[in-house]
């Protein structure tokens, strides 16, 4: 599977909706004529596990940069939409995949501070994630 | 989970709050940072499974702190147990 590519070049630095075999197989529900499908068909494929993988690096905060993107798994779970960075153990959600994306940008911007301040008390799993976070942000220069 | 279930996961493991863009908790022992979560204003649902990952909880320990059952030194000791608190030296 090829990720989708979200950089600060995106409009507003928002993801571009992507067009998944999902919203084509919806389209296609939708388009049928009578017979109509089994509603509980329809159920089925609108609680599909559709996992997508993005590559994240929109403009997240003007203080900010994001120099190496994020692998961001998007997927529905427990009826949410979720973008997840396994590496550091983030997360932003929504109903729907750039809702969730642009939580998740707003939350990598509070991480990246909220670590920041906190550096000299941060237990080894939460320096671990500091680190790594600091490998894809950077502050950009005056 | 609903937003009254991580108010509780808030009271009992005595989580640290603060709110920015979203509700920012994270749990401090010893001076220390040791995890942290999130959530957003508002009274959408919120994805369990990865909040709990944040909080190093697996299933039923989380549905232990939410119905009650695990206190707060119950929490300290699974994360002394993960390694993510030391043992205090005897």
């Amino acid at each position: 599977m090829q990720a989708m590519t979200i950089s600060e070049a995106t409009p507003q630095g928002m993801p571009i909706q992507a067009v998944t075999s999902e919203t084509t197989l919806l389209s296609l529900v939708v388009r049928v004529d009578p017979p109509a499908p089994p509603r509980e068909f329809l159920e089925l494929l609108k609680r599909r596990s559709i996992v997508e993988e993005v590559l994240f690096a929109p403009n997240i905060d003007a203080r900010l940069k994001i120099t190496k993107p994020f692998l961001v798994t998007v997927k529905r779970r427990e009826g949410i939409m979720t973008a997840y960075i396994e590496e550091i153990n983030e997360f932003g959600y929504g109903s729907n995949s750039a809702e969730a994306l642009y939580d998740l940008g707003r939350t990598l911007s509070e991480l990246y501070f909220s670590l920041k301040d906190a550096a000299d008390r941060l237990s080894p799993d939460l320096t671990s994630v500091w680190l790594k976070l600091a490998e894809h942000i950077q502050p950009r220069s005056a | 989970m609903k937003v009254h279930e991580f108010s509780r996961l808030e009271a009992k493991l005595r989580l640290k709050t603060r709110n920015s863009s979203h509700r920012l908790a994270w749990f401090e022992y010893e001076g220390k940072v040791v995890t942290r979560t999130k959530r957003s204003h508002g009274n959408k649902d919120l994805p369990a499974s990865l909040i709990r990952q944040q909080l190093k909880l697996n299933e039923e320990e989380l549905s232990g702190v939410i119905s009650c059952a695990l206190e707060f030194d119950d929490y300290v000791e699974i994360l002394r147990n993960k390694g993510l608190i030391p043992r205090a030296r005897t």
